[in-house]
């Protein structure tokens, strides 16, 4: 245990001093995020009805982009991080070192978290300045927390499957980003499942990324999800475990398969 | 100016800041200097190495002729043009070879990048084809796959010739080669050296050649720079530099026979060294400065005391002493 | 030396990466109808097509999906002559483009031409079905005119993406600065939020970009007024003409900066 936490620590030291301390790719990312915000969040106040509150609309987007954000973090700073280690030549290595993937994760993760954290605090100053300050309150937080914990739960296992395949297959970046962009779309991520039409609302709720979205909404929003609270809380956390089971099982399987086959080249996008 | 010279260059000094992390947010700057008034020149028709170990700023002076790289001080030029203050026309005059791994458009075939750098280099629809034709052919590329297999397809021993060919494809008459058979295997590096000296020797190009292989520069140049720290600390033919050296010669024989071997050893006037097993075999090294005077001699004599010659050489300084000899006096 | 055999090279260039790489290719099908869709999917989740007709005098969805098509093909001008300095370093070939004796300012006009011509054609998957569906024939033929429109405003963009290019590439770590230009030209070319809206200062820097003109006369060809597109066109035209000194002068900016520097040869 005090071998892995020392691993986590090294990586974790690592990526903080190149990725948040010395590099200026830390504030450079922050604004160009802030304008990306601005692209796609000001033609939505062409929809907008004068006689809406704004900061209603702010905390609604401050909510949808804080899922997008977690969603990105699966998707660009765990899986992709796979796609990164095969294209410098690390994964062999890692491989071969017996180590295992783990303590890699666990040093990266607490840095995804803190890029969310600023990111999301840029976010609150954009929509600040277009709609007015979003209007949060967390209203239970109990129920903040197991939502948190359940989208992390079902992130790390859309992140395993995702990982997995890029090992295997060599997925390129351009596919990446298209899920990236779909998923939080179709499973409810995004927008509130009452929103949606029927259909989607449907097959939203046979995926797990729906049940943490509809509860962290909840929690901040105060928007009643659309399936009653005890069947929300154990649908949620059966759906997590049983897509986590299966997403360790599915990279073993691929881990298996380099072994036998060889990683796949991938381009760098 | 230097028309009738290839390349000229005088005291070329080029220093690179480098920051040095001294503490968790502080850094100081370095100096450290690539090249510390390097002089030497190249004429048509001859292969020049440019010899040392890495870091000793052989690509540092390859840069500089190239015009990718700006000297601090010193003057050079490439067929009489100044590489800093008339670029563009040292650039029509020159093919260059740098690293063979990377360069090249991984998803386009071996063809299609010599047809993109063709356009580059200001070569026309036909005279472009024909040149590209001609030299798939002279590097066998054809026979290896480049008109249909991509760069990413390649092996290292293909880029190579690639990248070669990228360097002929103007007939540039002057040409910088930065370690040309790095990495390479046997067959291909042997094929690429044959190429360098046909080029020189049969074509009258200038060739300045990198490498720190002291063996593939004994093949392939003419004439040798040793290159240390920046500095040029020596030049001439790999005979000259080898001469140079204080360093004696030795004779070397392996022989068999029962007889004393002092009868023979005693007579000689000169250091040397015998190592003895039991099935009376002597391996003798003689030290002298000029072992073709006694190489006969001693073999004649060995043959009258009743040995049998099993191998007789002159073993030679190689370059690997001669650079070191010279390295360790800077 | 002419700009043709550079055009053809840069065709061979991308058409070979661009077939090869089907994820590219598709790419270029999908993005215009993915940026539409997410915007529009929200659009009418927080509030009503109707208010936009009201606001901006168009369908939301002919809107959208023409304001993704003309963001992606001008960015692709953008793209490939911001970027390209950047990939040819990774990949190892930028040494042997500035030891070539080619014309830099040509090479770099020649640089965007081939994925654009891609780009725009995607117009015929992209807003002349959508076209053709609400307005049927009439409808086809605005698409093409907005095809030549869109081509017209991409060129337009050549030379102020070169003045770019050469000053922003001679800082480290440059490509952190294009990942906030990029959007930043996506934001002020006026495509997704038309410039009229814009506050004063963002609509006097969006005047500078010269396709946000050619973006300005789109809209208005929305709404049916013809008034004013031809000073718009002629501002647009006016502008690229006049930077293009200022792209020579900063290449030359980089390259020089570049070589004192020493050019990475791996």
């Amino acid at each position: 245990m005090l071998k892995l936490i020392r691993r986590a620590y090294a990586v974790f030291k690592a990526y903080a001093l190149s990725d948040l301390v010395r590099s200026k790719g830390f504030v450079y990312g922050l604004i160009s995020f802030s304008i990306w915000i601005l692209l796609f969040m000001s033609p939505l106040t062409l929809f907008m009805d004068p006689q809406q509150s704004p900061q209603t609309i702010a905390a609604y987007g401050f909510t949808a982009i804080l899922i997008f954000m977690f969603y990105g973090a699966a998707t660009w700073d765990w899986a992709a991080e796979l796609r990164w280690m095969i294209n410098d030549g690390r994964l062999e290595y890692y491989i071969a070192s017996g180590s295992g993937f783990l303590p890699h994760y666990l040093g990266i993760l607490p840095i995804s978290l803190i890029w969310v954290f600023f990111a999301m605090f840029v976010n609150y100053i954009v929509l600040s300045i277009i709609w007015g300050p979003p209007a949060l309150a967390v209203i239970d937080i109990s129920m903040l927390i197991y939502g948190l914990a359940l989208l992390l739960i079902n992130l790390i296992a859309y992140a395993l499957i995702l990982g997995g395949t890029i090992i295997a297959s060599g997925v390129s970046g351009f596919i990446m980003e298209i899920i990236s962009f779909i998923l939080p779309v179709a499973t409810g991520g995004l927008t509130p499942l009452s929103k949606l039409p029927k259909p989607l609302q449907t097959f939203a709720l046979l995926t797990p990324f729906s049940y943490p979205a509809e509860i962290i909404r909840y929690s901040i929003l105060g928007w009643l999800p659309v399936v009653e609270f005890p069947q929300l809380i154990a649908r949620g956390m059966l759906f997590a475990i049983a897509f986590l089971a299966i997403s360790l099982t599915y990279f073993r399987y691929q881990i298996k398969k380099i072994l036998r086959e060889g990683t796949r080249a991938t381009a760098l996008w | 100016m230097y028309i009738d010279k290839a390349i000229v260059v005088e005291n070329i000094v080029k220093r690179y800041r480098v920051k040095k992390k001294v503490g968790f947010l502080r850094s100081t700057t370095e100096v450290v200097e690539a090249l510390r008034g390097v002089s030497f020149s190249v004429n048509y028709g001859e292969v020049v190495g440019l010899l040392g170990p890495n870091g000793a700023g052989k690509t540092t002076t390859i840069k500089v002729l190239a015009t990718l790289l700006t000297p601090d001080s010193g003057e050079a030029y490439v067929a009489g043009y100044n590489v800093v203050k008339e670029p563009d026309k040292v650039r029509k005059k020159i093919g260059i070879m740098l690293s063979v791994e990377k360069g090249f458009y991984g998803k386009l075939t071996g063809r299609e990048n010599l047809e993109y750098f063709a356009a580059l280099y200001g070569l026309d629809g036909r005279r472009s084809r024909e040149r590209i034709d001609y030299l798939i052919k002279l590097l066998e590329l054809d026979r290896l796959g480049a008109d249909y297999k991509l760069l990413e397809e390649f092996s290292l021993g293909m880029k190579a010739r690639l990248s070669l060919a990228r360097a002929l494809l103007s007939d540039a008459p002057i040409l910088l080669l930065d370690e040309p058979t790095l990495g390479l295997d046997p067959p291909s590096a042997r094929r690429i050296r044959e190429l360098v000296k046909d080029l020189a020797h049969r074509d009258g190009k200038a060739i300045l050649y990198t490498t720190h292989n002291m063996f593939e520069a004994e093949l392939v140049c003419d004439r040798i720079l040793l290159i240390n720290r920046g500095i040029i600390v020596a030049k001439g033919t790999p005979q000259e530099l080898k001469q140079r050296i204080p360093k004696l010669r030795i004779v070397s024989l392996n022989v068999k026979g029962r007889n004393n071997i002092g009868n023979v050893l005693d007579k000689l006037n000169t250091k040397f060294d015998v190592k003895a097993d039991e099935n009376d075999l002597y391996s003798v090294r003689i030290h002298v400065q000029n072992p073709e005077d006694i190489f006969n001699d001693v073999v004649k004599r060995f043959i009258e005391n009743g040995f049998e010659i099993i191998s007789a050489r002159i073993e030679e300084p190689t370059l690997e002493d001669v650079f070191i000899y010279f390295s360790e006096g800077q | 030396m002419s700009l043709y055999p550079l055009l053809k090279a840069e065709f061979k260039l991308v058409y070979g990466e661009l077939f090869r790489r089907k994820s590219a290719f598709i790419a270029m099908i999908i993005y215009p109808y993915l940026f539409a869709g997410f915007t529009l999917f929200f659009g009418y989740t927080i509030g009503s097509p109707n208010l936009f007709i009201e606001r901006v005098g168009i369908d939301p969805v002919i809107f959208m999906i023409t304001a993704s098509y003309i963001v992606m093909s001008i960015t692709t001008v953008i793209d490939d002559v911001l970027w390209r300095p950047l990939s040819d370093t990774y990949i190892g070939t930028i040494p042997y483009i500035l030891a070539s004796p080619v014309n830099r300012l040509k090479l770099f006009i020649a640089i965007p031409i081939p994925r654009l011509l891609a780009m725009v054609s995607m117009g015929f998957t992209s807003i002349t079905p959508i076209y053709a569906l609400y307005y049927g024939f009439r409808g086809a033929v605005t698409a093409l005119l907005i095809m030549a429109l869109v081509a017209l405003g991409a060129l337009s963009m050549v030379s102020i993406a070169i003045i770019i290019a050469g000053l922003v590439h001679t800082i480290s770590e440059s490509w952190r600065i294009l990942n906030i230009v990029r959007p930043l030209i996506m934001v002020l070319l006026g495509a997704y939020y038309p410039r009229i809206f814009m506050p004063f200062a963002a609509y006097a820097i969006s005047f500078l970009i010269p396709s946000s003109h050619i973006v300005e006369v789109i809209h208005r060809l929305f709404i049916g007024s013809l008034d004013g597109i031809y000073i718009s066109l002629a501002i647009a035209i006016t502008l690229a003409l006049l930077y293009m000194p200022g792209g020579r002068k900063s290449l030359l900016y980089w390259e020089r900066r570049k070589v004192a520097e020493g050019v990475k040869t791996y």
